[in-house]
């Protein structure tokens, strides 16, 4: 069989070996299909890995454009509350937000040139905030490995502080949009045709600020820790801020007040009401209409148009300030055309009943509440924001008057009933109650009165309601003019604190007190020696002693005066006697004493001296004054004239201390001192009943009143005020930053002339010592002034 | 006969070695594999880059429809007039926002805090942000997938890893084994740059290091290292103990950085912890919401919808405050005095309480469990014989620094197919 396989000669390939072959080729085939595949799938894996480092970088695009908007949000949200108007033309990092140089800018106005220009610089100032604010963002989360997906990290490659050095990396792009303004309601929005008659045409408008940036990352392997790409990526973002849009239409607004609708509207609107009042006096209603123009509902008018031209440009309107403005419908009412009293009268009693200035004005309560826990500031404040006059506006001129004087302020309220005029020392608010009589608030006097027909006119010192009847012939309240809200009477007198701060300072300047201190040294002498220590002498008579005191130093006499301390005098007081005795001797016999027998007599004189030197020192007396124990002529300057000072200084008191010194030393001489001693006392001025301080530095008229007064001239033509930015009503919640301005307006304008005002080296000598102690009195209440004013306005609230 | 025979067989033979090259498809599986993965990459994309243009909420909603109720208030008997004074009052729209931006912020200002076996979203000012923003991205991605697959759509916030404090959103049913995964992270809102005292940190990994590498314990935890590499020890006894000196030292660490804060050897303290950091971020944000919320109740309002609600909402603060207190089973002060300060210090206190002194086992085993693999990991190191001092500071550098994830969320897109 085998020998027939092969010896086949038929010339047929046998399928056994067609099989073998089929099997090879099958093998073959199937491995080179396998290892194509498996290649292919390798391939396909290797594309998955690229891939997976491609979608880390679409995720870290998208991710930092997240945080390029919060960063962009806040640059914008500071830029927006602090927009710069008026650059620095000094700052180099000012020059180049500008682009390098000032070419667009107007130096003479102090404006740039263009809208464009400024918001140009505004542009690249956000930038740089964005740019500041971008950082941490990208230093926390892709630096430093930090943003991985545990085989490849990606991280921004910069500084390590500061990844993004310069802000003009980033690049701005304006997204214009189209204002859609269908959606007003309740009434339809006016078609673009009319809104463009009264205002700039609008077609489209930069609304948001697109932000784009480069960045250059680095890909990391982290198996392996080596670089193993590099590119530079954009990130952009589109930030949510309505900044630009705001910013654009209130330039809008702002061209469309300047142009020629709000002047053809007006004009128009003003046409019409003139010649209606004008008709209307035609019609036999002059008694109520005496004029055709007034400035009252001119004013009005404009109101309403710039109103008008806010909802023609923004499509809505501030709604408090149409509410306010509907409050002083009685400027356009109030000139006499019909029905006008009858709104008139609903508008008042809207005001006093309180009901709408409860909705709208109790912010003013809150500000004066908020505005300091001072009470001297609480109360400037709250005459000024109920005051007509300066409603709004902080005076620091008055806070320092009102430290300095004694004030009265006034307020008139009015009985409708019984037409009683009723001046109080306190404001009792917009009416009060009392004994069931209803008072209003009303200016002060005098009241004018004016005949419409003849135009008489009285000045009256009692309010008599809106009109005044006198012998027929009515008379109508005429307002002034420059209302005022109370009477301020500032009396010829100091304030109590400014007495009290003064009395402080004179009890601490002129005064001094003196410790003396006496030291007794004794000295016993016995001449020609002293005989107690012999037994046989016996003391058979003495003398009286005698005395002398004698002055070994400089002394002190009546009338004199210590210029200088410590002082020292010295004193010897001798006193001397003569003591008679005996000489005794035993009578000796058979070794007994039987008797005594005199056998000499001899006198000693004993002498006994006391050295006694008295020591003075001042204590409690001022350091700081120049030679303070003499008197001396000083010249003080205010106002810039001189004149001519004698100031006792602590003379007075010197004097009289040496007075008591000399008493005190003649009995420490005359008294017997037994044995070597060591006291001391003290004498104080403020002990001694006596004024000491000159009496032309007291009092209104003294020389510190005249000090103050010369700060208080001086604040008030420096004009240190500060005035509350009209929106400051509207603000409810803002109050604090309201107060806090204006404070801080007040704090910035009078912090820079502190020195000025205080000016203590006018009162100081060349050793810098003050030149007496008047003048240090003056200089320190100078300085407490200005510091209690300083404090006035630095004890403000914070809410 | 045989010859055809064997023919045949081996025929068979080729046709079964062949067959397993015809019919692989190991490409295709790739391709899809592949197409899948970019699809899941490409919709969470795509979602966190989509802006929406309007998005609205209410803050505090379930809070104010409930006073509603109670107050029984005639002007809102009107279901529209009703909803659109709630509007008024509370009513929010962020525009042309990304999906990306809306879920960070929604996160930031959520206050979940971990109690007994459950979490609590304490703002409750900002429950209805959550449910709107759940209800957009699953609409959104439903439109980008189609009804060909099905999502399951994760994002949290989780300022210390694996403890549920923070900010949390889940979407979508349980994904099957084979679903296909995108991950991501985004920025949170908060500056990174925090003040510690007079000083100022930006949460990047560089300076957190030096922080902790200025701190007592970590300098301990080196010197312990140091010690045992300059002599090893010798007995059981000896290991056991440097273990347990490592497990101390690694413990405070942890709880340092995490909760109670970073002191150096003088005792200054160098870091304020997590908790406290995110907590006063936390608190800054929610402070603006409220003054927001409150931005608009003048009297006037008082007067049209009542005095009681409007006290209620100037005082959304101390309602959070309580709520804290209440569901945290913390001894609550007086409401007067309640204040974000003391509200911060005694949520601090409470993580200390649970975590640091264990009152929780469930969180507390966490750090325990935690620090005592570590540690055995550092030994095994020790005795494997890597003598370099530089690489066990990268070792608790780094592993300290995995504990926490301040400055971003993880975001995670799980699709398949239906």
């Amino acid at each position: 069989m085998k020998m027939k396989f092969w010896n086949d000669v038929r010339g047929r390939i046998p399928f056994a070996v067609l099989g073998v072959f089929l099997l090879f080729g099958s093998v073959v085939t199937s491995t080179v299909i396998v290892n194509l595949e498996n290649k292919l799938a390798e391939e396909t894996k290797l594309s998955l890995e690229i891939g997976e480092i491609d979608s880390m970088l679409s995720f870290m695009q998208a991710d930092l454009s997240i945080a390029l908007n919060y960063a962009g949000m806040k640059a914008m949200d500071f830029v927006g509350k602090h927009p710069v108007t008026k650059p620095n033309i000094n700052s180099k990092v000012a020059m180049e937000y500008n682009g390098g140089d000032w070419n667009n800018y107007d130096f003479e106005n102090h404006q740039w040139k263009t809208f464009e220009d400024m918001k140009k610089f505004n542009m690249n100032w956000a930038k740089n905030i964005t740019r500041v604010y971008l950082n941490p963002y990208i230093l926390a989360n892709y630096m430093g490995n930090a943003y991985n997906n545990g085989r490849y990290a990606i991280n921004v490659v910069g500084k390590e502080d500061e990844p993004i050095e310069t802000w003009k990396k980033i690049t701005i792009e304006e997204v214009e949009m189209k204002l859609d303004r269908e959606h007003t309601s309740p009434v339809s929005a006016p078609s673009e045709s009319i809104r463009s008659l009264f205002s700039e045409p609008v077609d489209k408008i930069a609304a948001y600020w697109k932000f784009s940036l480069p960045l250059q990352i680095e890909i990391i392997d982290l198996d392996e820790n080596k670089v193993i790409g590099r590119k530079t990526i954009k990130v952009s973002t589109l930030v949510t801020s309505r900044m630009p849009l705001l910013m654009e239409m209130t330039h809008i607004y702002e061209k469309s007040l300047n142009g020629n609708g709000a002047f053809i509207l007006t004009t128009l609107l003003s046409e019409i009401y003139t010649e209606a009042r004008a008709l209307a006096q035609y019609a036999g209603m002059y008694e109520k209409i005496p004029n055709i123009v007034d400035n009252r509902w001119l004013r009005y008018l404009i109101n309403g148009v710039l109103l008008f031209e806010e909802f023609m440009v923004f499509n809505s309107i501030d709604p408090l300030a149409a509410i306010h403005l509907l409050l002083n419908i009685k400027d356009f009412a109030a000139t006499g055309m019909p029905g006008t009293e009858e709104m008139e009268e609903k508008v008042k009693d809207a005001f006093l009943e309180r009901s709408i200035d409860d909705i709208f004005s109790n912010m003013d309560e809150n500000a004066i509440l908020s505005i300091s826990n001072n009470p001297e500031v609480l109360s400037e404040a709250e005459k000024n924001v109920f005051d007509p006059e300066t409603r709004g506006e902080l005076n620091i001129t008055r806070i320092a008057e009102d430290i300095l004087y004694k004030t009265i302020y006034t307020y008139y309220y009015y009985c409708e009933e019984t037409g009683e005029n009723k001046p109080l020392q306190e404001f009792k608010g917009y009416s009060f109650s009392e004994d069931d009589k209803k008072y209003v608030y009303i200016s002060p006097p005098p009241y004018i009165y004016k005949n419409a027909s003849t135009n008489d006119i009285r000045q009256e010192n009692t309010y008599h309601g809106p009109y005044l009847n006198i012998s027929g012939k009515i008379y109508e309240y005429i307002p002034s003019k420059e209302p005022r809200g109370y009477e301020r009477t500032v009396l010829h007198d100091l304030n109590e604190k400014v007495v009290n701060r003064l009395g402080q300072l004179i009890d601490e300047t002129y005064k001094a007190d003196f410790r003396t201190t006496v030291s007794i040294s004794i000295d016993n002498i016995w001449n020609p020696y002293d005989p107690r220590d012999d037994s046989y002498w016996e003391k058979a008579s003495s003398t009286e002693w005698s005395y002398n005191a004698s002055s070994i130093t400089k002394k002190l006499d009546t009338g004199d005066i210590v210029n200088q301390y410590p002082y020292e005098e010295s004193w010897i007081v001798t006193r001397r006697r003569d003591h008679t005795y005996v000489h005794k001797e035993p009578i000796i016999v058979n070794d007994r004493i039987v008797g005594w027998e005199i056998t000499d007599q001899k006198i000693f004189t004993e002498i006994w001296k006391e050295r006694i030197t008295f020591n003075v020192v001042a204590v409690n007396v001022i350091n700081d004054v120049d030679k303070p124990f003499l008197k001396k002529q000083i010249i003080l300057e205010t106002n810039g004239v001189a004149h001519s000072r004698l100031d006792y200084n602590l003379y007075n008191i010197s004097k009289d201390f040496v007075t008591y010194f000399i008493q005190k030393r003649e009995y420490i001489l005359k008294e017997f001192h037994k044995e070597s001693s060591f006291t001391s006392f003290t004498w104080r001025s403020n002990e001694n009943k006596k004024d000491y301080a000159m009496k032309w530095l007291e009092g209104y008229g003294g020389e510190v009143e005249f000090a103050l007064r010369e700060i208080l001239e001086m604040i008030k033509d420096d004009k240190i005020n500060a005035t509350i930015d009209e929106g400051y009503e509207y603000r409810k919640k803002d109050y604090n930053e309201t107060i806090e301005n204006h404070i801080s307006q007040l704090n910035d304008k009078f912090s820079r002339r502190v020195y000025k005002y205080i000016d203590d080296e006018r009162y100081r000598g060349e050793d810098s010592n003050y030149i007496s102690c008047a003048a240090r009195i003056i200089a320190k209440m100078r300085a407490w002034y200005v510091h209690t004013i300083w404090n006035a306005l630095n004890q403000s609230k914070k809410i | 006969m045989q010859d055809a025979i064997l023919f045949v067989l081996m025929v068979s033979i080729s046709g079964a070695i062949l067959m397993p090259a015809f019919t692989n498809d190991i490409i295709m599986e790739s391709q899809i594999e592949r197409e899948k993965n970019e699809i899941v990459d490409e919709t969470l994309l795509v979602l966190l880059a989509t802006t929406k243009d309007n998005f609205s909420y209410c803050l505090a909603e379930d809070i104010i429809k409930s006073l509603f109720e109670k107050q029984e208030i005639n002007i809102l008997d009107s279901k529209d007039f009703g909803g659109a004074i709630l509007d008024w009052i509370a009513g929010r729209t962020q525009n042309h926002k990304s999906y990306g931006e809306l879920i960070a912020e929604c996160l930031a200002c959520q206050l979940l805090i971990p109690a007994d076996k459950k979490k609590i979203q304490a703002n409750l000012l900002t429950k209805s942000f959550t449910d709107k923003l759940k209800e957009n991205i699953s609409r959104q991605l439903n439109l980008i997938l189609g009804t060909e697959y099905q999502f399951n759509f994760s994002a949290r916030w989780h300022p210390i890893i694996g403890i549920p404090f923070g900010g949390e959103m889940y979407l979508g049913p349980s994904p099957p084994k084979n679903a296909y995964v995108a991950k991501t992270w985004i920025t949170m809102p908060f500056s990174p740059k925090v003040k510690i005292g007079d000083d100022e940190i930006i949460l990047a990994p560089n300076q957190l290091r030096k922080r902790i590498e200025e701190s007592s314990y970590y300098m301990n935890t080196i010197g312990r290292i140091e010690e045992c590499l300059d002599s090893m020890p010798h007995s059981d006894e000896s290991w056991k103990k440097l273990e347990n000196s490592l497990v101390e030292n690694i413990t405070g660490l942890i709880n340092g950085f995490l909760f109670l804060g970073l002191e150096d050897e003088e005792g200054n303290i160098i870091f304020e912890g997590v908790v406290n950091i995110v907590l006063h971020m936390i608190f800054d944000e929610l402070e603006k919401i409220i003054e927001k919320l409150t931005e608009k109740t003048t009297e006037k309002f008082e007067k049209t919808v009542g005095a009681p609600i409007m006290s209620i909402l100037n005082s959304s603060f101390k309602i959070i405050g309580e709520f804290i207190y209440e569901k945290l089973e913390i001894e609550k002060p007086p409401t007067e005095e309640i204040t974000v300060s003391s509200l911060i210090t005694d949520v601090a206190d409470y993580f200390v309480k649970e975590i640091v002194e264990g009152a929780a086992t469930t969180l507390s085993n966490y750090i325990e469990n935690c620090v005592r693999e570590f540690v055995h990991y550092i030994l095994d190191l020790i005795k494997k014989g890597i003598e370099e001092i530089r690489e066990f500071e990268e070792i608790i550098y780094d592993w300290t620094l995995n504990r926490i994830s301040i400055t971003r969320a993880e975001i995670t897109l799980m699709v398949w197919g239906v």
